[in-house]
């Protein structure tokens, strides 16, 4: 049987969010380790790859290895009937399809309980591989979610090109055009700040991606306050968000070419 | 290097763009890294990516929906750049066009133009045409839809948003009313006339919305037949009979025509009475035919006799919906052909002629004509090479 412990319930139900709007159904393997979650949007540009390690949840504890597949919308709205502060509890038996949520209020006074049945999903598990990237830049998600949003304005894609100069974010359409260009602040004076935008760069790459997907993606932004884009040209995008110490939730994103290429 | 900036733009596809199989499909993958020192690294990749090429990452493929000629100017070109997008390749199994379970189209799903034309095309199979009634319309019969559930949808509806997931409903009365949202439960003489279903002709006399309606269904009668469209002067010849559900769905259809000789079917079993079977032939043609077979779906050929009998009704089409099928609705609406067709004459059953039936086509023809033989006359005046007689 899996019981996990989460002393912070709101973290579940902001992974939860921010993996709804790209996957409907999804398996998450539980094993002694924690709780990984591997999902492919409909269309299969998008794949976004979850991890809680055993060690964000107090106690966790997962006799054998099992895969609760779960809608994540009926999950999510189930999640919020707790409240902010609650404490999480997430149970669920071995020979039984229902996954039981307890939420605990702080003064410990209230404790609701939900169960939500499990489906099961016929969904393979893919082998995605570690890849050198050419480029890697760091900076606040806060900042991503901005210019994504800003440039979803102007048109649908966004060429992301990264120089040692910085990394620019542009977009062009038919009533006009906008770029962000961020410069590398953090490594110069404070490298310790770690709010900054910081670029390791082994070669200039320049991609274009939906930013209806990196929309989507941006609603991990509450969840970490740096995100990672790992980049090279012509292979999907790495974007990383961390969760708590050793966790995270990673999107592969296919970029799009130009068709005269 | 330094490359110019893209400007981009969406470049709107109208509905009539390929379809989705020939479409091709660009996908980005992870190239297989290069052969360095550790080599269990790279080994344990290759097996992880089993449908990728391991010399060359495939991002680039031909673009067949690009319009423009190489060569024009660079100039040019950077203001009309449209971009593609690509897709992920880890090697899932579901890759490629998606098959959807309930109408039977392939599609591509994330191509936003491709999921209208299938939104489109799902609403009408799945619920059926809405025939909202009209003024003008001439209903000819009414009928009691017998209660069956359709056996081709038990227990195969699947939720369209994965595809991996198979919601199974054991009851198929529950399933038949989840297909049809706006159906009440037809029986028990308390509903009355609304239970009622209705079967209306619809002739060159009609209204443009009547036969707007009637075209609509018709290709989807079309295509669900694999037969050829109609041209503008199907109202010339032709009469469309349209049987409507109680809650105002179009249930099927039936296309009659006149024609002028049929040929009745004969036993395949017997080919040495060939043209035993019809001695009564006076209007027949001069020139010996020799014995058409027409293929159904069973691969059970329906032989024909070598002389056409006069015949003045054609069965052109018969399609019923998949969600109203055993309920009577084609019997009911042959019925109306034979008492509406020709003004103030009650063609009898036996008179009328179908066009190359199919399996289940030719068992309706059976059951209305209560006899093994029928029949069938080919089709020739919308046809572009029409074999003369």
């Amino acid at each position: 049987m899996l019981e996990a412990r989460l002393a912070q319930g709101s973290l579940l139900k902001k992974i939860i969010e921010a993996i709804k709007d790209l996957v409907q159904d999804a398996n998450f393997d539980c094993s002694d380790s924690g709780i990984s979650l591997q999902a492919m949007d409909s269309a299969h540009v998008a794949l976004c790859a979850l991890l809680l390690k055993a060690d964000s949840f107090e106690p966790y504890r997962c006799d054998r290895n099992m895969s609760l597949g779960i809608n994540l919308n009926a999950f999510s709205k189930m999640l919020k009937c707790s409240g902010n502060d609650d404490i999480l509890t997430l149970k669920a038996d071995d020979d039984t399809d229902l996954l039981t949520m307890m939420f605990e209020n702080q003064a410990a006074d209230r404790l609701s309980e939900y169960e939500l049945k499990l489906m099961d999903i016929d969904a393979e598990h893919l082998g995605i591989p570690d890849q050198e990237f050419d480029c890697t830049v760091k900076m606040p998600s806060a900042e991503f979610a901005r210019i994504v949003r800003d440039l979803a304005t102007i048109n649908e894609s966004v060429t992301i090109s990264v120089t040692k100069e910085g990394v620019r974010f542009a977009a062009s359409g038919d009533h006009g055009k906008g770029s962000v260009l961020l410069k590398p602040s953090g490594s110069v004076d404070d490298a310790g700040s770690g709010s900054q935008t910081s670029i390791q760069l082994s070669e200039p790459v320049m991609v274009s991606l939906s930013l209806k997907y990196l929309n989507t993606f941006t609603k991990a932004a509450p969840l970490s306050e740096t995100v990672t884009l790992q980049i090279t040209n012509d292979v999907p995008v790495l974007i990383d968000f961390a969760v708590g110490e050793a966790g995270y939730i990673r999107y592969f994103l296919a970029p799009k070419i130009n068709e005269d290429e | 290097m330094v490359r110019i900036t893209y400007q981009r733009r969406k470049r709107r596809h109208s509905i009539s763009s390929p379809p989705a199989e020939t479409r091709p499909r660009a996908e980005a993958l992870f190239p297989t890294p290069a052969p360095a020192a550790d080599a269990s690294l790279s080994s344990s990749q290759t097996t992880t990516l089993p449908g990728s090429c391991p010399s060359t990452p495939t991002t680039k493929r031909p673009r067949a929906l690009s319009t423009r000629t190489p060569g024009r100017p660079s100039t040019d070109a950077r203001l009309r750049t449209a971009f593609k997008q690509l897709y992920l390749q880890f090697g899932q199994k579901d890759a490629g066009p998606f098959l959807c379970r309930d109408c039977g189209l392939s599609y591509q799903r994330g191509q936003t133009e491709d999921e209208m034309v299938h939104d489109k095309y799902h609403r009408s199979v799945v619920r059926g045409v809405k025939y909202p009634g009209y003024k003008s319309e001439v209903t000819i019969s009414t009928f009691l839809p017998e209660q069956h559930v359709p056996e081709e949808t038990n227990a195969k509806l699947s939720s369209d948003g994965s595809g991996l997931l198979r919601l199974r409903s054991t009851s198929p009365k529950k399933l038949f009313s989840a297909l049809n949202p706006l159906s009440r439960p037809v029986g028990g003489g308390a509903k009355g006339q609304s239970s009622l279903a209705r079967v209306v002709v619809i002739s060159d006399s009609s209204s443009a919305f009547e036969k707007n309606k009637a075209r609509e269904v018709l290709e989807i009668a079309n295509t669900e037949l694999g037969s050829a469209p109609f041209n503008d002067d199907l109202w010339e010849t032709c009469k469309v009979y349209l049987s409507v559900s109680a809650n105002g769905y179009v249930m099927g259809c039936v296309v009659a025509e006149r024609i002028r000789e049929a040929y009745l079917t004969r036993s395949s079993v017997s080919p040495s009475r060939r043209g035993s079977v019809n001695t009564a032939d006076e209007h027949g043609s001069p020139k010996k035919r020799s014995t058409t077979s027409i293929a159904d779906l069973n691969e059970a050929n329906v032989f024909l006799s070598d002389h056409p009998v006069p015949s003045s009704c054609g069965i052109s089409r018969v399609w019923v919906s998949p969600n109203f099928r055993r309920q009577g609705a084609a019997s009911h609406m042959l019925e109306a052909v034979r008492l509406n067709f020709i003004y103030g004459l009650n063609i009898p059953p036996g008179h009328i002629a179908f066009s190359q039936p199919t399996a289940l086509g030719a068992a309706l023809a059976r059951s209305f004509t209560k006899r093994d033989h029928f029949l069938v006359y080919v089709e020739t005046c919308r046809l572009s090479s029409s074999p003369g007689p």
